[in-house]
């Protein structure tokens, strides 16, 4: 039998076709793939090439996600991988003792020892720390987001952003108070308050972008608080009557804000709909039974939702036989890890090529293998 | 708009158009089938297409299956333009829905060769500029390197490797956790 025929000498554009279709979703198969020979090395270099692969596949995978962990005394935050290998550490030794309040497009947003925010570039490691002011430390939440009007968030690590923090306040009358940090005022914006009738306490799980809207829960799952980033103003909406333990908020495929919360060992998913007579309302329309799903072999006694991942539409959800991703598209389960307590997961997406290589790139190289774009 | 009738099928024998392979084959293809390929197209608009289309860059082994595929493509383009009028009815989008299937399964069984014949068609699809091929083509070869060393890529589609041992190195070195 005669030896298979040599597959042809490939040429740059037909390269360039296939190292842009790499999938994205296990980092490191891009960076191998580079590594096959000078050509193929140069075009996953180039500027231009990144901008394409960034534009090509539009959603950033999730590569894992960070979680706080006061109890076990470990430097928080910590990094949980969800891909076979991964460009970040699991532990960072600096920073240490902080909490890890959000992570958003691109950013990571920190609070340090001296209490104040700080946003955080975990692949270069910049660090902008936020001027202080006062605010309440307790009852409180904050979420980090690109500031650009109109922007996919494939590479805005850089540029500017917004910093948004709200509290409830027990002792005076029961306000909900919310400031705005914008990076290029270097300023917090004045308060805006709203009065609300009842003790509540804001959730720890993180809240949710949707348009011009941030939505967070307010435990116990009763209401959910909505701050309008363009009119400056609170508006509070009922959570569904029938189900009220623990939800976490997401983004619905078709853009509609979402629900997701764990009761009897199902999992519900809720959506927030315009019915025919233009009244929002809450539509149930999935319910999962976990002991189906979920290699168990007896029953569930602990099940909870503990976070989403925009775009790839994964919940993450904490059982007492360990901890889950779910796929809600595939519906595909995949474990994390035994059983652990999270307070909550916010989850990294990340699109890994190589940019700003040149002719001279060998020379360059070190810097632009470490070039990492991240994405939401 | 596809319709009965001799006039419509003197417009169809006229709309032949001849493709003339690198070991002189000849093929006779639609004009629907051959502008799928951009190159095509253009040439057909530049009215250079007379005496048939030379291509040297493609053998006949090769444009034989290129043909195949455009062939069943423009059938689906046609499809396609021809339900657009009947979204509403359920019958018409199962029949979409059925074709689409299909597609996806010729789809795949087109791609069941050897990797130099893949290899072949990519070349092909990008001097012809057919979209959807190069797409379907390079995917292939792109989800095959997923989980393999740079070793192995090499091996799979016969790449030289130019870097010098001290680039290797140091590029390893730096990308340290893709290689765990």
């Amino acid at each position: 039998m005669a030896p298979p025929r040599l597959p042809p000498e490939m040429i740059h554009d037909v390269a360039e076709e296939i190292l842009i279709r790499v999938p994205p979703d296990e980092p490191a198969d891009l960076v191998r793939a580079s590594l096959v020979c000078k050509l193929w090395l140069r075009i996953a270099s180039y500027p231009a090439f990144l901008r394409r692969y960034r534009a090509f596949h539009r959603g950033a995978p999730l590569i894992g996600f960070f979680y706080n962990n006061a109890k076990e005394k470990e430097p928080a935050p910590r990094f949980v991988s969800t891909t076979a290998a991964s460009p970040l550490p699991p532990a960072y030794d600096d920073p240490c003792d902080e909490w890890v309040h959000d992570c958003r497009h691109g950013r990571v947003l920190l609070e340090n020892n001296s209490r104040n925010f700080v946003v955080w570039d975990p692949i270069t490691g910049n660090r902008e720390e936020l001027p202080a002011t006062y605010m309440l430390r307790i009852c409180y939440t904050a979420m980090v987001l690109c500031a650009v009007a109109g922007c996919d968030h494939r590479d805005c690590r850089g540029g500017p952003f917004h910093v948004f923090y709200v509290c409830i306040d027990q002792t005076a009358n029961h306000s909900t108070r919310a400031r705005v940090y914008s990076s290029e005022a270097r300023a917090w914006s004045t308060t805006v308050t709203s009065h609300i009738d009842r003790v509540f306490y804001l959730s720890m799980v993180r809240a949710a972008l949707i348009g011009d809207g941030i939505y967070c829960v307010i435990e116990p799952g009763v209401v959910i608080l909505k701050y309008d980033l363009v009119k400056h103003c609170f508006s509070f909406i009922e959570t569904p009557t029938f189900f009220r333990k623990r939800p976490v908020l997401m983004q619905n495929e078709d853009g509609s804000l979402g629900l997701a919360s764990v009761r009897d060992s199902r999992l519900h998913l809720w959506s927030r709909m315009v019915n025919q007579e233009g009244i929002a309302e809450w539509v149930q329309w999935r319910v999962i039974e976990l002991e189906k799903i979920l290699p168990v072999d007896k029953p569930l006694i602990k099940a909870k939702v503990i976070g989403f991942a925009e775009g790839v539409d994964v919940l993450f959800m904490s059982t007492d036989v360990g901890v889950f991703m779910y796929e809600l598209k595939s519906r595909r389960v995949r474990k994390i890890s035994g059983p652990r307590k999270y307070y909550s997961v916010l989850p990294l997406h990340i699109v890994i090529a190589r940019g700003n290589i040149n002719r001279y790139y060998m020379s360059t190289i070190k810097l632009c293998l470490l070039q990492l774009v991240l994405s939401c | 708009m596809a319709s009965a009738g001799s006039g419509d099928e003197k417009a169809a024998a006229a709309a032949m158009i001849t493709l003339i392979s690198s070991d002189n084959e000849k093929f006779e293809v639609t004009e629907a089938t051959a502008t799928l390929s951009q190159t095509i197209r253009h040439m057909i608009e530049d009215g250079c297409t007379d005496g048939g289309v030379p291509l040297p860059n493609v053998t006949s082994k090769i444009l034989a299956r290129v043909i195949e595929y455009c062939k069943k493509h423009a059938t689906a383009a046609a499809g396609e333009e021809g339900s657009s009028s009947s979204f509403s009815d359920a019958a018409f989008l199962e029949v979409d829905r059925a074709f689409l299937e299909e597609l996806e399964e010729f789809d795949d069984a087109f791609l069941e060769v050897d990797r130099a014949t893949l290899f072949d068609l990519i070349l092909a699809a990008n001097y012809l500029d057919i979209k959807g091929l190069l797409n379907l083509t390079c995917q292939k070869v792109a989800d095959s390197v997923k989980g393999k060393t740079p070793e192995q890529i090499r091996e799979m589609y016969n790449i030289v490797n130019d870097l010098t041992p001290e680039e290797e190195a140091e590029i390893r070195r730096e990308t340290q956790w893709a290689f765990e």
